[in-house]
């Protein structure tokens, strides 16, 4: 074999992998921007739902009403508490128009369908424009994502975990 | 050339005809006995309504928004003649009947012919004796007006007239039609079952398909309760008078064509279909009329006057298309606040309903429902609301005007007033009757004048029946006009817990919102698992010596507000309506109707929720709920105003949200036990127009 075959081999060999190292880098980074930021914290608390001892590590102390303080927060949430020691529940920041509501919520239930995948899965039938469900393997606990209006007129997103059987 | 005839007639006095016309009437049984009966029908709507008048007055005393609220017209005047309205609809027609009925079975009829007269001079005689009649029938409901004001109420002339007018005209319609089912039977019964065909068949018109989709709607206008629905608002509509009138005249001519014998029917069916051509021809230039005026004090048929000033000088064609079924509650306050005052005041407007006027059933899916269209010149642009506060300013934008400073104008005060209702009652139980009595046995004393005319017709066995039936008619269709229960905020405290409703778990009290009460639930002062305070006796009012299975119940699973409507023992059948605003609620904002309530704490609701937009049929057993009909994509919008309704027929359940039919169950068993509201979590919800309306 000629030197310069060799050589055009070895070029070729390197672009292949330079190639292959390029596509499995964008793999990543595309499915980085599936993951959220804050999956690892819902898959924390998700994982504490089917435990025998539920939240009980993480509630923090009680508010005004039947809320109580949270002691995980997902990134990029706001006001993360509990209603009681079974649902827990966070607000997205929110935003000037309905449609931007909208399409946060479309954004936020990708995101946790993409965190939680394999595990959980959307009801389907129970869905309704702004409201979507998903159930554990088990169906012993719920997540819904809906949209609100706040008392300053912003549109948030509300993510809500709960445990199904009383 | 005139004919002979016609000479005479032109001739003959018509008086001594009027004058046996009346004597006609006043002899015999049913005026007297329709005047008898119409008092305490009267009288009792009329207690009832300066009572709940006077429970709304006190309210008002100091809240001056609660006090423009107030008007006679719908307070008073409108439910007391609409006891007359009942009382004519039904036993007028035999009064009419017999100034005509009676000379055919006799046979005066053939010798009334004879006589120098048209058969037109003759019916329209027949019909001025008719009128005459109706106005000796509207004593009762005239008094109670008279009443009013001289206690010192407030009556507005422009508003009585139109209201009496528009009483009026029906009765002289109920009266021609009267006349001409007599002219074309042998008998007065046969008279009267057509005619109270005509009546009764109207009602069933307006209770049946009013507001359905399509030729029925059509058919719904031609009901006799919506035209007099007209006046009842305060609008003296050009087009309604002139076809009632055309519709009076109409059946004098049927009658006219009829009433001679001895011409052959071919002849006479020729002779009605020219009257009814005609009739047709003359109702169609009619309904072009636009003209009509608000009479009412609070303008509420108008816009404000510069805004009505604005949209008249509007010289552009509007076009408005709507996406909204005609049974839909938003087409109706559509209708209501915006569209019939735009038909009122704009010169070229032009309204359609999308689809072919869909109904609720086939708007499902369709996404453009709820949408209005509004196209002016060139431009046009689409919005969902029903209020003139956002639709006014579009029209301007579209129109490129600016919008309207107001105009300075008295702001309608209101007119509270508390009167006493026990002179009422005197009134209409014992005086009035015993005049009426006395002018009949006077009446019958009368001098007899011409024997052929005057002769006594006395009451033959067929009246007799007639008024029995008559009577019968009013003892079974009354019920039918019983008003709905509704749970009664205005002498409620704001900040304590209603006394209508017993809270049995979760926080509810009364709000104040702008001068209105409204049931408020708050939950987000409230903890799970904590029943209402005082439990226990509110549990032993509800169950008496029952009490303690539905306490134990209650303590136990305590998971879920709810209030227990306090005035319903046992409901079954029919419709419980309420309306609904999310105002808050991070984990829900749940409203529903709670039925089937059982004394061990068992129950049913229907409830929609502003979060989810869905409606859900739950049930409860041993404090566990589990669903039993799921309902999505049912827009549930928060921060406004929803209707919320359940029908029930004996298992079968029906679950309505903001009048569009979305839910549909039949139960194993069928419904029995006490209803409330029902709520959840940290909801904090308004509820108001709590509605009952139970059937057997």
């Amino acid at each position: 074999m000629s030197p310069s075959l060799r050589a055009r081999r070895r070029t070729l060999a390197r672009l292949c992998a330079l190639t292959t190292v390029a596509l499995i880098s964008l793999g990543q980074t595309v499915q980085a921007a599936e993951v959220p930021s804050y999956c690892a914290e819902l898959k924390q608390v998700a994982a504490l739902a089917l435990t025998r001892d539920r939240f009980a590590s993480i509630i923090g102390a009680a508010r005004e009403g039947n809320f109580l303080d949270s002691k995980v927060s997902l990134s990029g949430w706001g006001d993360c508490s509990f209603y009681g020691t079974r649902t827990y529940t966070c607000d997205s920041q929110g935003f000037k128009t309905a449609d931007e509501g909208i399409a946060a919520h479309r954004k936020v239930f990708d995101e946790v369908k993409s965190c939680l995948h394999g595990s959980w899965s959307e009801v389907e039938s129970r869905a309704s424009p702004g409201y979507v469900v998903l159930h554990d393997e088990k169906d012993s606990a719920s997540i819904t994502i809906n949209t609100d209006l706040t008392d300053k007129g912003e549109h948030i997103v509300r993510l809500i975990l709960f445990l199904r059987s009383r | 050339m005139l004919s002979p005839e016609t000479s005479l007639a032109r001739g003959a006095p018509v008086w001594p005809l009027f004058a046996k016309e009346l004597r006609e009437i006043l002899s015999g049984r049913a005026l007297w006995t329709l005047l008898l009966l119409a008092c305490p029908l009267v009288g009792y709507s009329f207690f009832q309504a300066i009572s709940l008048y006077a429970e709304a007055s006190a309210a008002a005393a100091n809240s001056p928004v609660l006090a423009t609220s107030l008007s006679p017209l719908d307070g008073i005047l409108v439910p007391t003649f609409g006891s007359f309205y009942v009382a004519v609809t039904l036993l007028f027609p035999f009064v009419a009947i017999r100034v005509l009925g009676e000379e055919k079975q006799t046979g005066a009829l053939r010798l009334l012919v004879q006589l120098p007269y048209h058969s037109a001079t003759l019916v329209w005689v027949k019909l001025a004796a008719v009128f005459f009649a109706w106005l000796l029938c509207a004593i009762p409901v005239l008094s109670s007006a008279v009443i009013w004001w001289i206690a010192g109420g407030h009556l507005s002339a422009a508003e009585i007239v139109t209201l009496f007018l528009g009483h009026l005209l029906y009765g002289l319609l109920i009266g021609a039609v009267a006349l001409f089912a007599a002219s074309i039977t042998e008998s007065s019964a046969t008279a009267a079952i057509v005619t109270l065909a005509f009546t009764i068949g109207s009602w069933v018109l307006d209770f049946t398909i009013a507001g359905r989709p399509g030729w029925l709607e059509w058919l719904a206008h031609l009901s006799l309760t919506q035209f007099i629905r007209t006046f009842e608002q305060g609008l003296l509509s050009g087009s309604l008078v002139a076809g009632a009138v055309v519709a009076v005249c109409t059946f004098a001519a049927l009658a006219t064509v009829w009433l001679p014998p001895g011409i052959a029917v071919r002849q006479k069916l020729m002779r009605s279909a020219v009257c009814v051509g005609a009739a047709a021809v003359t109702l169609v230039v009619v309904a072009q009329i636009k003209a009509s005026i608000d009479v009412t004090e609070d303008r509420r048929n108008s816009f404000a006057l510069a805004d009505a000033k604005q949209l008249a000088g509007l010289a552009e064609p509007l076009a408005i298309t709507v996406h909204l079924a005609p049974e839909d509650p938003r087409y109706v306050d559509l209708q209501r606040n915006v569209l019939a005052k735009l038909e009122r005041v704009m010169p070229r407007i032009s309204i359609r309903l999308a689809a072919g006027r869909q109904s609720l059933a086939s708007s499902a899916g369709d996404e453009a429902y709820g949408e209005i269209e509004y196209r002016y010149g060139a431009r046009s642009d689409t919005s969902r609301s029903t209020s003139p506060r956002e639709i006014l300013p579009l029209i301007y934008e579209l129109a490129g005007v600016p919008r309207p400073a107001p105009i300075p104008s008295a702001e309608f005060p209101g007119y509270p007033f508390v009167l006493d209702g026990a002179f009422a009652v005197l009134w209409f139980v014992v005086i009035l009757p015993i005049l009426i009595v006395l002018a009949w046995w006077r009446s019958r004393r009368l001098p007899s004048g011409n024997p052929m005319f005057l002769k006594e017709v006395a009451m033959n066995s067929s009246t007799k029946t007639l008024l029995i039936i008559a009577v019968s008619v009013v003892a079974v269709l009354l019920p039918a006009f019983a008003e709905p229960v509704k749970v009664d905020l205005t002498n409620e405290t704001a900040g304590a817990e209603p006394k209508g409703m017993v809270p049995v778990v979760g926080v509810w009290r009364i709000e104040n919102d702008g001068g209105k009460k409204l049931l408020a639930v708050d939950g987000r002062q409230w903890k799970e698992g904590q029943s209402s305070a005082g439990i226990a006796d509110k549990a032993r009012a509800l169950y008496g010596e029952r009490y303690a299975e539905f306490l134990d119940r209650v303590q136990a699973y305590a998971y879920y507000p709810y209030v227990v409507a306090k005035d319903v023992e046992d409901f079954k059948n029919g419709e419980i309506t309420v309306r609904f605003e999310g105002l808050s609620g991070r984990i829900d904002q749940g409203a529903g109707i709670l039925f089937n309530l059982k004394p061990n704490g068992d129950y049913l609701t229907i409830r929609a929720n502003c979060l989810e937009n869905n409606l859900v049929l739950w049930k409860f057993e041993k404090g566990r709920r589990s669903s039993v009909e799921w309902v999505r994509n049912t827009p549930t919008a928060t921060r406004q105003w929803h209707d919320l309704k359940v029908r029930i027929a004996g298992n079968k359940v029906e679950g309505y949200l903001d009048g569009k039919l979305y839910l549909q169950h039949t139960l194993p068993q069928p419904v029995s036990g006490k209803i409330g509201l029902w709520s959840k979590a940290d909801s904090y919800m308004h509820f108001d127009d709590f509605t009952v309306v139970a059937s057997e």
